[in-house]
């Protein structure tokens, strides 16, 4: 049986679920009920061939690749990369430029769960009304520090999107993140 | 589906598009998207890219509301209405504001305040406030890029020391998040500080010029204005000083349309239907 | 499920509806409904027309545009072009070489005899303007013999009906810059991405492409007039049907699924020198497009010719400025634009009235 997240009202609620996410940074969407990883899922409802997806943690199967009709491409590159949270940052991505801010890539993090982790961040910037603070479980402390650096020239950037088998939780470029002590 | 049309008239790969220019939008408030902005089986200019950025977003457990004008009546938004109804079987469509899960729009915010669980889209005509001090767009996102709106306060000064006045009426440039500038659309200048710290996403379309853009929840909107020429809205006082109200639900605060009635009288009537509807509602119980 | 209730707007709608409906039909007693075909062959120009500016090759449908838009050849390229968009892309063509084409009408205004030959075939060129009274009272017996007579006086088709290039002898020779290889990279496809300048050479022949005739003639015309220095010749301009190859999609082997009529145009331009750096050679400008459509083709081919060197050196005119030309030659684009202007603007038009009446009060105060 084919999985729901290939059907089209499986992604327009997912979409409806990134649009809340993207739009109130911090809070946990749950997405749909599905048969596959929430990363799979964002995955089947943002990208086809005519986008780019880099795997450098090898999280898609063969069957993912081929009903994304996409070819993989290098992390450098690629509009949308999907990873291991809980692994060191080993590459830069794609950061746009001024002309075209919308270039930096969309980072995909696989997570073991999106709260409930031993380091708490507190955030502030658009769409968060009172700062809040998120504790994701397991993710590798490089991706923060890595981001601040990427971020660091608004409009240019990346925008994170963590996953984890209960939801998503959106990051975008504009988000401060402080880790709290 | 009777003739083949597919549930939101767009195939999932133009929807999947817009969908990711939709979230970079958010990512980056106020910047302008591109995106291929596929042909709608109505003319450019009457709404097709607030209708594509809807098409992307419905569902079939969405309430619309589509207003044209503030009005949901109005000839644009019936045809809109019928079209969307038409392509996605199972949708709501009302015309109160409170119902509406999605709301596309044409030229006004709505007068009651919108919710977080609501979607604001706006049609736009020209997406690019730069337009008017800088034709050639290549040259416009660099400005954009660079933050350089030099020229178009130079503009706005220039105004002043000619008028004594910003001339401006409507499309009034707003500062998104500190950085991008914003044509919000010909939404009246009354509407202008709705889009500060709204509690819902405003998304706008602009389908001929091919771009997409957002000023997301409680997101900074400042109105471009200098320290001694403040930022103004419509003014709708009389001779003696006083607000006008609307002649139907008698509100003074709402935004009016001014018309001539049969015996050559000016008269005034709130833009927005369902908010002038729902006070009448409320004054007669 | 709810529904807003119908209210003037509605009803209005409808009613608009009925009465373009009713203009469509008011002919009466002796009315024939248009069939596809009769619009097909009949209506042959404007059929082309619509194949070429709507950017959708399917003539039966194409011909429905024009019978429910009466005739309109912007509301009928816009009706293929919406129609276009519900449906997915599913395959990719190569590139294909025109040299394949079967033609029916090739000429060249540069050379006396090109290699195959001149073929004038169906052209108005050479047609005095004259109004033909004798089609006014055409019986359907009549009609339908001319073709017969015509076809019978024919000889069988004998020899090649696919020519070599006129342009290929010029770049053996020389005079022609050689293929630029780079420039068969993954062509920029502009139904798929937005137009962000600089845009590659193959995003302005796309737009062109389906651009709409009346706003390609007038710029490529302003460019003959002087603003502007193309001075084009006609290498070639043929016309003619091109096989269309598709991957297969199982074995990924080139397929032919069809062929396609089209129009292309070459022309030569004087030469230019590469800041001394290479030989001067002479430069080229390429115009093609669905159906027979000449004007367009030729008009496309300056336009070409003319951005290039706006690309090159920079846009001292409006037809070699890719902005000015590529953002205002597409016909649905500009009439949807110039039709939103009869939409109701009562909100924007109150808030001019109210910065003109502040303006003019302030004056008015400072005059005192």
């Amino acid at each position: 049986m084919i999985d729901v997240i290939w059907q089209p009202e499986f992604q327009q609620a997912t979409f409806r679920c990134l649009v809340d996410a993207y739009s109130r940074p911090g809070q946990i969407n749950v997405l749909p009920v599905s048969n596959s990883h929430s990363a799979i899922a964002v995955l089947a409802t943002l990208v086809d061939g005519e986008s780019s997806l880099s795997d450098p943690h090898q999280l898609l199967d063969n069957s993912d690749w081929l009903r994304l009709q996409i070819k993989s491409a290098a992390p450098e590159q690629a509009a949308f990369i999907v990873c291991e949270g809980s692994r060191a940052v080993d590459f830069e991505p794609n950061l746009g430029t001024l002309a075209s801010p919308e270039h930096g890539a969309t980072l995909v993090l696989t997570l073991d769960a999106l709260s409930g982790g031993d380091s708490h961040y507190q955030l502030t910037g658009p769409g968060i009304q009172h700062a809040i603070q998120i504790a994701p479980q397991g993710l590798n402390k490089s991706w923060f520090t890595r981001r601040r650096h990427w971020n660091s020239a608004f409009p240019l950037g990346v925008d994170l999107l963590l996953t984890s088998a209960e939801g998503i939780l959106a990051l975008p470029r504009t988000t401060l993140i402080k880790e709290i002590d | 589906m009777s003739n083949g049309i597919n549930f939101a008239f767009l195939d999932e790969y133009a929807k999947r598009e817009i969908r990711r220019s939709v979230i970079k939008a958010i990512c980056i408030p106020g910047y302008q998207v591109p995106y291929s902005s596929r042909e709608m089986p109505m003319g450019r200019g009457f709404g097709t890219g607030g209708l594509q950025l809807t098409l992307a977003l419905i569902g079939a457990d969405d309430t619309l509301k589509v207003i044209d004008q503030g009005s949901d009546d109005s000839v644009n938004a019936v045809n809109l209405r019928k079209f969307i109804e038409m392509t996605c079987p199972g949708i709501d469509t009302t015309t109160r504001l409170q119902e509406a899960t999605l709301i596309q729009s044409r030229h006004r915010i709505p007068e009651q305040p919108l919710r977080a669980d609501q979607i604001l889209v706006l049609q736009v005509p020209y997406p690019d406030a730069l337009v008017i001090v800088e034709p050639s767009e290549d040259k416009r996102k660099i400005m954009h890029g660079e933050a350089d709106y030099s020229r178009l306060l130079v503009k706005l000064y220039e105004d002043i020391v000619k008028f004594d006045e910003i001339t401006i009426s409507h499309r009034y440039p707003t500062r998104i998040n500190g950085h991008y500038i914003i044509d919000p659309s010909p939404i009246p200048r009354y509407d202008v500080p709705r889009l500060n710290h709204s509690e819902a996403l405003i998304l706008f379309g602009a389908g001929r010029e091919k771009k997409i853009y957002a000023v997301p929840p409680h997101c900074l909107a400042e109105p471009l204005a200098f320290d001694d020429v403040p930022f103004r809205i419509e003014d709708f006082t009389d001779s003696h000083g006083e607000r006008r109200a609307c002649k139907l639900c008698g509100s003074k605060t709402s935004f009016l349309d001014e018309f001539i009635d049969e015996q050559g009288a000016r008269v005034y009537q709130c833009s927005d239907s369902d908010y002038c509807e729902q006070q009448q509602e409320l004054a007669h119980g | 499920m709810g529904y807003v209730a119908i209210k003037g707007g509605g009803r209005a709608i409808d009613g608009a509806a009925d009465a373009l409906e009713l203009l469509r039909t008011r002919q009466g007693e002796s009315a024939r409904p248009l069939d596809t075909d009769t619009i097909e062959k009949q209506l042959y120009f404007l059929h082309s027309r619509i194949l070429s500016e709507g950017g959708l090759y399917h003539p039966q449908l194409a011909s429905l545009a024009i019978k429910q838009s009466l005739g309109d050849t912007l509301e009928a390229s816009f009706a293929l072009r919406a129609y276009r968009s519900t449906k997915p892309r599913l395959l990719e063509t190569p590139v294909h070489d025109t040299s394949n084409m079967r033609l029916i009408r090739r000429i060249s205004a540069s050379f006396k005899d090109i290699p195959g030959g001149q073929m004038l075939g169906p052209t108005t060129d050479y047609a005095l303007r004259l109004l033909r009274m004798d089609l006014l009272n055409e019986s359907p017996e009549q009609f339908q013999a001319i073709a017969k007579t015509l076809l019978a006086g024919l000889p069988q088709q004998s020899g090649a009906d696919s020519f070599p290039k006129v342009l290929d002898s010029l770049r053996a020779e020389g005079l022609l810059p050689q293929v630029n290889q780079a420039a068969r990279e993954q062509p920029f496809d502009i139904t798929r991405e937005p137009l962000i300048f600089p845009v590659p050479r193959s995003a302005a022949l796309a737009t062109m492409a389906r651009g709409e005739t009346g706003s390609l003639l007038a710029i490529a015309y302003s460019n003959m007039r002087g603003y502007g220095d193309v001075h084009p010749t006609v290498a070639e301009l043929r016309v003619g049907y091109l096989p269309v190859m598709l991957p297969h999609p199982i074995s990924g082997e080139l397929t032919e699924v069809g062929e396609v009529l089209m129009t292309e145009c070459e022309v030569v331009a004087m030469y230019q020198g590469d800041d001394n750096k290479s030989v001067p050679t002479f430069t080229l400008g390429y115009g093609a497009c669905f159906g027979h459509n000449e004007v367009k083709a030729i008009s496309m081919a300056i336009l070409d010719r003319a951005l290039q060197k706006g690309m090159q050196d920079g846009a001292e005119n409006p037809s070699e400025d890719p902005e000015f030309v590529l953002l205002h030659v597409d016909g649905i684009d500009s009439m949807g634009f110039a039709s939103h202007y009869k939409m109701p603007h009562y909100v924007t038009f109150q808030s001019d009235m109210d910065r003109l009446r502040t303006t003019q009060q302030k004056q008015e105060a400072g005059h005192e």
